[in-house]
């Protein structure tokens, strides 16, 4: 099936998922801090590629392209993480004084692994910075190539991930701090902490 | 009040004569940290939805407007009827020819024929055996009520269609509790 307009050599849909998918998949693993979320994101990707196929001018390279959807349905799920996160956070702060919920006996040995490593907090930092560092040193693109999906300058790609790095640094720095707030995995289920 | 934004300017990333982002040693061990544990968490959970992947995307592809099924007709709904109530006439005959059912239907018959119930010969309830409760008192008759087909389930046009063929059986005088 064609994707490109008549002025572009046809793609087929499938071969691109074969050749793209795993390194979007890794991209959404490290963007979106989970695995579970990680498969959606991926999957919606491609679909939206397939959806709308004109939207591809060829202006880039394909790999840049589907980069550009993937970030632009984190932000999605972000904002939208972001308005439930606020409403838990208020139920937090009114819960009475008890100890903290742990995650439970069955919690899946993957969150311990993630919270473990450099991207669960990563997935801490503002946007720009987190994709910034993700597309540098998770899928090592060139920053000329990061600037083109960010769609943002060369200047502010460099300054984005260094002030990235700076800011993973800082939290690094103040990881011994009692949590005072939500748990520090974004995505955890506190259904059963309310 | 006169609008007063507080713009912040980030600091632009030092940069080095070839335009690499000059960083600091403990920022460059970070970064290839990253690098890292990106490849072990890629390794770790791979993507294995390719194939599913694929076909979605395949049946997402536009697909030409299907026109809307015009409505049946009112031949095309009397025939379900008929077609509906012969089933359930099939459906009759099935059941009446099964084993289980068979002595009940022929005495459903022969109850309704006498304007009496028979009185089945007394059966005692099981009781259980207790300390508490006499064991002499009477023990009292179960009256056992004779086979019933019942219409559990049956949907409407079904119904009718029953309702038609027993209408048609002068024969016997059945009764039917719904």
């Amino acid at each position: 099936m064609s994707l490109l307009p008549e002025s572009q050599p046809p793609l087929d849909i499938d071969d691109v998922i074969r050749q793209y998918f795993a390194r979007i998949h890794r991209a959404a693993l490290v963007l979106s801090g989970n695995p579970w979320d990680a498969d959606d994101l991926a999957q919606e990707t491609f679909l939206v590629m397939a959806k709308q196929p004109a939207s591809f001018q060829g202006r880039s390279s394909l790999y840049t392209y589907l980069y550009g959807i993937l970030l632009n349905l984190d932000r999605r799920e972000r904002r939208r993480y972001g308005m439930r996160r606020r409403k838990l956070q208020v139920l937090w702060d009114n819960e009475p004084t008890k100890p903290r919920t742990t995650p439970g006996a069955d919690t899946a040995a993957e969150v311990g692994e993630w919270k473990n490593s450099l991207w669960g907090r990563v997935a801490l930092l503002p946007d720009g910075q987190r994709q910034a560092l993700v597309l540098r040193f998770s899928e090592q693109l060139r920053y000329d190539e990061i600037a083109e999906a960010l769609e943002c300058p060369l200047g502010t790609v460099k300054s984005r991930i260094f002030h990235g790095l700076l800011a993973l640094r800082r939290v690094l720095e103040e990881e011994g701090e009692e949590a005072r707030h939500l748990p520090e995995f974004p995505y955890e289920d506190l259904s059963r902490a309310i | 009040m006169r609008f007063d934004p507080k713009l912040v300017q980030s600091e632009d990333a030092p940069l080095d004569i070839d335009g690499e982002i000059n960083l600091p040693d403990d920022l460059v061990e970070l970064a290839s940290q990253l690098h890292d544990d990106a490849a072990f968490l890629a390794l770790r959970y791979p993507a294995q939805v390719v194939a599913q992947v694929a076909a979605q995307a395949n049946v997402v592809t536009p697909a030409p407007v299907k026109e809307l099924p015009a409505r049946w007709s009112a031949s095309r709904r009397q025939g379900w009827l008929v077609a509906t109530a012969s089933a359930a006439l099939v459906l009759l005959v099935v059941t009446s020819l099964s084993s289980p059912t068979n002595d009940a239907a022929r005495t459903l018959r022969e109850s309704a024929a006498s304007p009496t119930l028979p009185m089945a010969s007394p059966v005692t309830a099981p009781v259980i055996a207790s300390p508490h409760i006499p064991q002499d008192l009477p023990r009292l008759p179960v009256r056992t009520a004779p086979a019933a087909m019942f219409l559990n389930g049956v949907s409407g046009p079904e119904l009718e269609g029953l309702l038609d063929l027993w209408q048609n059986e002068h024969e016997t005088d059945t009764r039917i509790s719904i």
